[in-house]
């Protein structure tokens, strides 16, 4: 079988391929290939613009691409490979069915260039280009750009990044305003929750930018969250309609934000900054995961328990065998007639009694844990948050204290990180210990998984001068 | 390639107005770019910044960090921001002839 | 112009969510997709959360569409959950199956609650991101369609969270999942050596993760092909080592055992249990199968409350490897980071 590839004559980028027999029984691919051929065209990977370079190749039909296994799922057909005019989508029209909403459905319903889907999903190789630069004055943070490497679907495409609103909440009244705005200016297109926690509008064109973001504040929705700042701030319902949360982590939000606007919206840290809310143990928000800063409600008394509801439950068929036996710290017994006990000393105060059992709550000595250094990625890979501080009062309503602490950790990561250098990779580098006193906190047991191994410790003349006093 | 000639001197740039040759910085480039970034005139104040970061570039091959630049030419965070409305990132490096800053990772 | 912040919150709460604001005493189920809230009031909330289209993205007629089921079922207000649910908050409890019929009309099937498969999150991948290695929002609406039962009923062990992220910058969260599906490179980055004069190279050299980018001769650099790791780090630094991926070179990788809560076992990152498995659009019928391969191991095998990390502690990986049939490799054990003999096995307490 003949291959005909036209490329990049620079860098030799394939950027279409056709068999003889493709060419010599489908007009139109042979249109497009005479089309090709005769115009200057620019490389998606060098972006060197001239006349394309025929290369013909003989390859064996076996060694060809694999031919397309059959579709796992039961819903989806599989597709006929025939040639298919410029602007069909067969790829993007294979996910359009089944049980569930398709986002392939949505793109075609706006004005997204869907050939820059549609073509990524036939080459397997994206289609959206590096670089790219866009800047309004007056907004320092909040705009990007998509460049393309596609410029005849597309030149790029600017979007603004909406921070959300507390607990994710939407008001019919704000989300018309806002599908207006993106009609309007961009390709009416929601990017609903980024997993950053942002809104997002995407296919802005450059000269509408300004309008269209003058039109996003004026419905009452701020931008910002791109660069190295604090990015979105992120936190579980909470109060809004969780009965397990242990302080109000949409008061919290919505006084760091007052606090921290401007941290949020002028870049100035050596890298991005998430921080995230949970209100319990459950981390709905995943901030042990990802956030470098990350506040989680703890509690330190026992689980209070309601005999009577969980009497009641146990009676009604809930399954208190499983509960005792799968709590992590052993700490639950049940006897008929005697109730449920909780041994505190035990007790990792986890939460899973209260989620399973109605009648268990946490108890009422509450507070936040600090947590430091999640992330998915960075230099060194995907890395756990550790404690920072284990507990800590969060009292509103401005939470003074723990956002002092959480200002003055920001601090020591932006004096002494490198460039690009996420929290977690800062300390992996310098040491957590070296972190918790340039921190300032006080050493408690709470924050060991274990102590140290070797004895490879440091002691300045001073101490050991200070301990013989002693 | 695009061109733009400032003061007589013609310059490579990209797509976005950057200098494609860093090394071919010279003051009429500030100029020349400045009412793009939002700045009607440059002062005294924005040529500091603008000699530091082009200063620091030769010297170290990347762009200071906010924290350093602000405490090297002395202005503070909201001053820097109010002299270059795009920000030190983008517009103060771009008046620079630092090179285009990239993704959003 | 910005600086107003985000949105008051006595703007965007629900009127039921006002009147009861944390004095919410107890949840229940009473059926998949549908959770019930009572407060100390004696007020119940029910809620009902349906699935979104893969990475939330909706057109405005749809959303449109949604506002008016909000309006006319949830007093005009509703939530987008973490993992890209739709919630309609405050539902008369008469009313509940007429919305979930007027959803399923639309094709939103209703579901995602206590243990069945909640919604899946990706990443934009193929849509509009420069880094991608695949297509997670089409992986995502196969493996949905795949799992469709496990969506609206509660018939597994316990929640089952499925990711995917395009490439391992994992904005797709990925590794915070039960099954994480992340796109990986396999080729190396080109070194473009006219944009390179664009670039900062001190901050290229020192982004790199495993050195692999060293300087060679003035203003250019070279990758030593034996050391790099495909990390798109250099690429996303600087356009010169760009673009990165081929359609043969890119594909995916499969992480398990992702959890943020503390109940069980605590939090744990996802490990990877299958290197490379290849793109295949549109149905990517490597990648779903191999999905439904761990959920079926895992159903047949957990106990109740048991997530699949759970599940694997107490079995063991060389438990693991053998019930889902997967080979082990060398690529599994991680020899990179400094911690990497942690990967290894300091005993001899071994499952046979």
């Amino acid at each position: 079988m003949e291959k005909i590839k036209l490329c990049c004559a620079k860098c030799g980028f394939t950027i279409e391929e056709y068999t003889a027999e493709e060419l010599a029984t489908v007009p139109r691919k042979e249109k497009r290939y005479k089309y090709l051929k005769a115009k200057s065209s620019i490389c998606p990977s060098c972006l060197a613009s001239g006349r394309l370079a025929e290369t013909r190749v003989t390859v064996d039909a076996a060694t060809g691409p694999a031919p397309k296994a059959a579709p796992a799922s039961s819903v989806a057909a599989p597709i006929a490979h025939e040639v298919h005019a410029e602007g069909d989508t067969p790829m993007m029209d294979a996910m359009s069915t089944g049980h569930f909403p398709s986002h392939a459905v949505e793109l075609k319903k706006t004005r997204y260039p869907a050939q820059m889907y549609e073509q990524a999903l036939q080459q397997r190789r994206t289609q959206w280009g590096y670089g790219g630069y866009v800047s309004l004055p007056g907004v320092a943070s909040g705009v990007l750009v998509r460049a393309s490497a596609r410029p005849e679907i597309t030149k790029g495409s600017n979007f603004v990044r909406i921070m959300d609103p507390c607990g994710n909440f939407f008001s019919t009244k704000s989300m018309y305003a806002l599908c207006d705005i993106a009609d309007k200016y961009a390709y009416g297109l929601l990017h609903l929750l980024s997993t950053g926690g942002d809104l997002e509008l995407l296919g802005i064109p450059t000269e509408n930018l300004k309008p269209a973001v003058e039109e996003i504040t004026a419905i009452g929705f701020d931008i910002g969250s791109t660069g190295d700042d604090y990015r979105t701030s992120e936190e579980c319902i909470g109060p809004a309609k969780c009965d397990l949360t242990l302080y109000d982590t949409l008061g919290l939000r919505e006084a760091w934000y007052k606090r921290f606007l401007d941290d949020v919206q002028y870049p100035r840290f050596p890298h991005k900054i998430k921080c995230k809310f949970s209100g319990c143990p459950n981390d709905c928000v995943r901030g042990c995961q990802k956030a470098d800063f990350f506040l989680c409600g703890v509690y330190r008394d026992a689980p209070k328990i309601n005999q009577e509801k969980v009497s009641k439950w146990v009676k009604d068929g809930g399954d208190i065998a499983t509960v005792c036996s799968r709590c992590p710290g052993k700490c639950l017994t049940w006897k008929n007639g005697d109730g449920l006990k909780v041994d505190n000393d035990s007790c990792l105060h986890c939460m899973y009694c209260s989620n399973k059992v109605p009648g268990v709550r946490p108890g009422d000595d509450r507070g936040v844990a600090i947590m430091v250094g999640g992330k998915l990625r960075g230099k060194f890979g995907p890395m756990l948050s550790k404690v920072l501080v284990p507990f800590m009062k969060a009292e509103p309503p401005d939470y003074k204290e723990v956002f002092d602490a959480l200002e003055r950790f920001t601090e020591v990561y932006d004096a002494n990180a490198r460039k690009k250098e996420r929290v977690g990779d800062f300390i992996l580098r310098i040491g957590i210990d070296e972190f918790y006193r340039l921190c300032g906190v006080e050493p408690v047991p709470q924050m060991l998984a274990q102590p140290r191994t070797n004895f490879f410790t440091h002691w300045e003349p001073e101490e050991v001068k200070d301990e013989r006093r002693l | 390639m695009p061109t733009i000639t400032l003061s007589g001197e013609p310059f490579e740039v990209d797509e976005d107005g950057f200098l494609k040759d860093p090394a071919r910085w010279n003051e009429s480039v500030a100029k020349g770019l400045a009412s793009e970034e939002g700045i009607s005139e440059l002062t005294e104040d924005h040529w500091k910044v603008i000699r530091y970061l082009n200063n620091y570039y030769k010297q170290f091959g990347s762009a200071p960090m906010v924290r350093k630049l602000s405490k090297e030419t002395g202005f503070d965070l909201k001053t820097i921001y109010k002299l270059f409305p795009t920000g030190p990132a983008k517009g103060a490096c771009k008046l620079a002839g630092l090179p285009k800053p990239t993704g959003c990772i | 112009m910005p600086g107003i912040g985000i949105p008051s919150l006595a703007s965007s709460l629900p009127p039921i969510v006002k009147r009861n604001y944390g004095r919410w005493i107890s949840h229940e189920h009473p059926r998949p997709g549908v959770i019930k809230h009572d407060s100390e009031s004696g007020e119940a909330c029910f809620t009902v959360r349906a699935a979104m289209p893969p990475n939330a993205r909706v057109s405005t007629s749809t959303m449109r569409m949604l506002c008016g089921l909000a309006d006319e079922f949830a007093e005009g207000f509703f939530r987008v959950t973490q993992r890209n649910s739709i919630e309609f908050i405050g539902v008369p409890e008469g009313r509940i199956e007429e919305l979930i019929a007027r959803l399923a009309k639309q094709n939103f099937p209703v579901g995602g609650t206590n243990r069945s498969l909640h919604n899946t999150t990706c990443c934009t991948g193929y849509m509009h991101c420069h880094l991608a290695a695949t297509d997670p929002a089409a992986i995502m609406k196969a493996i949905s369609e795949m799992l469709h039962k496990e969506y609206t009923t509660d018939c597994l062990p316990a929640k089952l969270k499925i990711s995917g992220s395009g490439c391992i910058n994992n904005c797709g969260e990925g590794s915070c999942a039960d099954i994480g599906i992340v796109g990986i490179h396999r080729d190396l980055p080109p070194v473009n050596a006219e944009k390179l004069k664009g670039c900062e190279l001190p901050l290229v050299i020192s982004v790199c993760p495993v050195g692999a980018i060293k300087p060679k001769g003035p203003g250019m650099v070279e990758i030593d092909p034996k050391k790099c790791i495909h990390c798109p780090a250099c690429s996303v630094a600087c356009a010169a080592f760009a673009p990165i991926g081929s359609p043969d070179g890119d594909g995916v990788a499969i992480v398990v055992g992702g959890k943020a809560a503390n109940t069980g076992d605590g939090p744990a990152i996802a490990k990877m249990v299958i290197p490379y498995l290849p793109n295949n659009p549109p149905y990517f019928p490597e990648i779903t199968q191999a999905v439904r391969n761990i959920v079926d191991v895992w159903v047949a095998n957990a106990q109740p409350d048991e997530r699949i990390g759970e599940w694997i502690n107490r079995i063991g990986w060389e438990k693991f490897f053998q019930k889902a049939k997967l080979p082990m490799s060398f690529r599994l054990v991680d020899g990179y980071d400094a911690r990497s003999l942690e990967y290894a096995k300091a005993n001899v307490r071994f499952r046979w």
